[in-house]
């Protein structure tokens, strides 16, 4: 269900040049063409979707990288709230 | 651009403000200042905006575009105290300018991204505005830094050299310092918190690809202000770098409507010429073409500036850098765009560069090519074009100009990317000069309609990253699980192949005296037995230092141990030199080549 919301997002704001749905959780997403900027909004989407804010140690490249990634991440900041 | 549009430089004779006035063909009473986003985000919208103030010029509003103190070719840079306060005064002394010069009534403040916030600053201290438009605008600072230093995060850059000196306490933000002082002023702005109205009206473009927040106009009904909120395409497209960004045409035309319909035609009330307590006094001189900047304590090095126009259609547009009382003999100095970014150059290199060569003597000619910056296109081509067979012609007239400089007996031109390209494509075609820097250039044998994703650059990287891959044993796994692109690595390797084997054959066909076309190497002795000096200057990972090697061959050593060709290479810097510890090093390794006299052969 999250990799799902996730991949609406990067169908949105990731400017990838490949469909999301085609792609692994495990695809690395600058590879599949997100710039540095693209990876900002997404970012801000998915803040906004999961009501979740990332802190300053969060904001680094890798957490961005895939899909899986981001899920991972954003279970962590949403455990126990 | 229209030909009304005037360069001009007001303010405090001090701290000399640039800018341009788009002035309207009828008289009117309103005016409009357009406030900058910041840095990188400035330099992509620089064409942008000027279709802003074109499209306001031509509904009949004059309009002013101008770059806030310590930013583009005003005064100073962005390591000054009190940035945030600057760039608020600067937005007062644009809003007298456009009253008095422009002669209108009642002005409005149209802020993008940064500029929102600060022509909202701005707003709250005067009562004479007519209206705002805020288009993205950042409404809480503490988050916009924070945006920041994720994009910064985001660029994936090599890990910063040991050796290199970084400064404390400031944060880079894309090839711009955000010193402790100006994060903190920042971070304390809260637009949904300010006490008093920023204009009677306001409208509100949001983005169209993020939740919107209530806030902000929220707070702005409740003071009363007639909020218009729009939520368009564009401001994405508009920030996708310099070469990339698409004028966001739905924001631009909703501008203009809301101008027409909405401000000029209303009755709102609104103060007229007196100030209020929080305005700066009047100090600023009449607008003028030329400026003097004096770094702070250090008059010896005063440099004037004047905006130029250096050819009889008006068409090229450059600033000049100067000395009051140039010495007997010197250089003239061209730096051309690199890429699509106009003549400040990335990171806003190119100023810092033509004001230290001014201090020493020399005369600099920042330029913006035909299309691109403030130069106009040619007649009948697109604006925003790089590689240009036309470039030449226009290196020539800057050249000659350059020339009838006093004092000039020695040209030089030089640009980052398609700027050094250019420069080294005008020394084959046969334009005279003395010597040509190329920093970090993609191609040397651009073809029109070459994809980017095409040219030689991507094909030798791409190489470089699958022959380093090689020797890596997860590559090696990846690749059993059939996780690798086998078709994109053999078609990639195939095209260096093919790279690797023309320059041979090349090399092959010249020793039998035989001319094969696109051969870097005969352009290299060429360009050279006419006495031209050349300099290379690369980040160490960019594609152009073994493009060099391949396309010049053998041909690079050799001129290389003449002496009349010269290698400079920075380790962990990338394609437009962002890092703001490379700064120091790219202006080192220039001044080494370009500080002294002439050579005075002429």
């Amino acid at each position: 269900m999250m990799i799902e919301k996730i991949r609406k997002i990067l169908k949105d704001h990731g400017r990838l040049n490949k469909d999301p749905w085609a792609l692994d959780e495990a695809a690395d997403l600058y590879q599949a063409g997100m710039t540095s900027h693209a990876s900002v909004n997404v970012m801000l989407a998915l803040e906004g979707e999961f009501e979740i804010e990332f802190p300053d140690h969060l904001l680094k490249r890798s957490v961005f990288e895939s899909m899986g990634a981001m899920r991972d991440t954003i279970a962590g900041l949403t455990k126990g709230s | 651009m229209t030909s009304s549009a005037t360069p001009l430089y007001f303010g405090p004779p001090e701290r000399p403000l640039f800018g341009w006035l788009h002035r309207a063909s009828a008289a009117s009473s309103l005016g409009v200042v357009v406030c900058n986003p910041f840095g990188y985000e400035a330099i992509c919208s620089h064409r942008s905006l000027r279709h802003f103030c074109e499209a306001a010029a031509a509904a009949g509003f004059p309009a002013l575009r101008f770059d806030y103190d310590g930013t583009g070719d005003s005064a100073g840079d962005d390591r000054d105290p009190a940035r945030l306060a600057a760039w608020v005064k600067s937005v007062h002394h644009a809003v007298d300018l456009v009253r008095r010069a422009g002669e209108v009534e009642r002005v409005v403040l149209v802020g993008v991204r940064l500029g929102a916030m600060v022509a909202t600053l701005a707003a709250v201290e005067r009562d004479d505005l007519a209206g705002l438009v805020a288009i993205a605008p950042v409404v809480a600072g503490k988050g916009h830094l924070r945006e920041l230093r994720a994009l910064q995060m985001a660029l994936n850059r090599p890990p910063t050299p040991s050796d290199v000196v970084v400064e404390e306490g400031v944060q880079e933000a894309l090839g711009f310092p955000l010193t402790a002082d100006t994060k903190s002023a920042i971070s304390a702005v809260d637009l949904t918190k300010l006490a008093a109205r920023p204009a009677p009206a306001v409208l509100l473009i949001e983005r169209d690809d993020l939740p919107a927040s209530d806030a902000w106009p929220e707070r702005l009904t409740a003071q009363d202000v007639a909020v218009d909120r729009l939520r368009l395409p564009g401001y994405t497209e508009m920030m996708l770098g310099a070469q990339d960004a698409q004028v966001p045409e739905a924001m631009v035309a909703a501008t203009t409507d809301w101008l027409r319909s909405r401000v000029a035609s209303s009755s709102v009330a609104t103060a007229t010429a007196a100030p209020s307590a929080a305005r700066p006094p009047a100090t600023a001189s009449a607008p003028a073409a030329h400026a003097r900047f004096t770094p702070a304590g250090d008059p010896s090095r005063t440099v004037e500036e004047r905006a130029e126009f250096i050819d009889a259609d008006r068409r090229l547009f450059g600033i000049v850098s100067t000395i009051a009382t140039p010495p007997a003999s010197r250089k003239g100095l061209l730096l051309l765009n690199a890429g699509s970014v106009h003549h400040i150059g990335s990171n806003r290199l190119y100023v810092t560069l033509a004001r230290r060569w001014a201090a020493l003597g020399h005369v600099v000619l920042r330029l913006d090519i035909s299309g691109i910056g403030d130069s106009r296109p040619r007649p009948g081509q697109p604006e925003n074009i790089v590689y240009t067979d036309d470039a030449s012609a226009d290196i020539a007239a800057a050249l000659g100009f350059l020339r009838r400089q006093p004092g000039v007996v020695e040209v030089h031109a030089l640009g980052l990317c398609s700027g050094g390209y250019n420069a080294f494509k005008a020394a084959v075609a046969g334009v005279p000069l003395d010597g040509v820097v190329l920093i970090n250039p993609l191609t040397f044998f651009y073809k029109p309609g070459m994809p980017l994703e095409a040219a030689p650059h991507l094909v030798t990287s791409e190489a470089s990253r699958y022959a380093r891959r090689m020797y890596s044993f997860d590559a090696w796994k990846k690749l059993l699980r059939g996780d690798v692109k086998l078709d994109a690595l053999a078609r990639v390797m195939v095209r260096r192949v093919g790279l690797v084997a023309r320059g041979r054959a090349r090399a092959l066909a010249r020793q039998a005296g035989i001319k094969i076309g696109d051969d870097l190497a005969l352009e290299l002795q060429d360009v050279t037995r006419k006495k031209i000096a050349l300099r290379f200057l690369f980040a160490a990972g960019d594609p152009g230092v073994s493009l060099l090697k391949t396309q010049g061959g053998a041909t690079v050593d050799k001129l290389r141990r003449q002496g009349q060709l010269g290698i400079d290479v920075i380790d962990g810097a990338d394609h437009t030199f962002t890092p703001l510890w490379s700064h120091p090093l790219v202006i080192a390794s220039l001044a080494a080549h370009l500080d002294g006299p002439p050579l005075a052969r002429k």
